[in-house]
């Protein structure tokens, strides 16, 4: 299933689960989200990756109590692009 | 449109709804956060009414509370503003606003007035809204994200 309202992106099941994942939140550490999606650190990594070259997704690194934490969020154009792909979810749920 | 589509479509769909869902069962701050802030909201809205070196303690311990408490909350592993977009933002705007009202209503009685029993009351009041605004936000958020909407 493909269609030109859907955004190729955040198409993929994983990368539409981490988007649904993180635009309630602000901002979500990378080990839960991991956890939360059941993938290894390379796998989700690669997800990431997509939707970081896109800017969809923003990654903020702070080292604190002497480890390195990932921090993720959605951007403006994340949470739009997330908005219109769910839309056109719908538009062809709704048209059976 | 085949019916197969149509099913995918569904499906992605539920995947999203129960990710929302997911997010708005894990995220759960701790239960002092906002007793703790209602405390330091109060100390601020009321800091006008004690003498000095008082006056300042009670400011530099509201504030430099209140970045700790912050600090603290968004090294949460999922944290969320009170500023987002969304259907909290209405009652954060109504939370703000009512603030400032009984800070500058608080310190005119007591400063123009010398009505000197709005000092206590207001600082009362001011911890019981916040923490009546965190329940209230917190079951809005979740409504939301219990919801269908994108």
């Amino acid at each position: 299933m493909m269609h030109d309202q859907l955004d190729p992106i955040i198409h993929p099941p994983k990368r539409l689960q981490i988007c649904a994942l993180l635009v309630g939140v602000t901002e979500m550490d990378f080990s839960t989200l991991r956890e939360t999606l059941d993938v290894s650190d390379s796998v989700l990594s690669k997800q990431l990756k997509y939707l970081e070259d896109a800017d969809y997704v923003a990654a903020r690194k702070v080292l604190q109590d002497g480890r390195q934490r990932t921090w993720l969020t959605l951007t403006k154009q994340g949470r739009a692009a997330f908005a219109a792909h769910v839309q056109a979810l719908r538009a062809i749920a709704d048209i059976a | 449109m085949s019916s197969n589509e149509h099913q995918q479509a569904k499906d992605a769909l539920q995947g999203v709804a129960d990710a929302k869902r997911h997010v708005a069962k894990s995220f759960t701050p701790p239960w002092w956060h906002d007793p703790v802030l209602g405390l330091l909201l109060a100390m601020l809205v009321v800091h006008h009414a004690a003498p000095m070196p008082f006056y300042i303690l009670i400011v530099a311990i509201g504030v430099i509370g209140i970045a700790l408490i912050t600090r603290h909350y968004t090294s949460q592993e999922i944290w969320v503003d009170g500023w987002r977009t969304g259907k909290t933002l209405p009652y954060t705007i109504a939370f703000a606003v009512i603030y400032l009202i009984i800070y500058g209503g608080n310190a005119a009685l007591y400063h123009l007035f010398g009505v000197t029993w709005i000092v206590p009351v207001a600082a009362i009041l001011m911890f019981v809204l916040t923490i009546v605004f965190g329940k209230v936000w917190m079951h809005v958020w979740r409504k939301e994200m219990n919801s269908d909407d994108a």
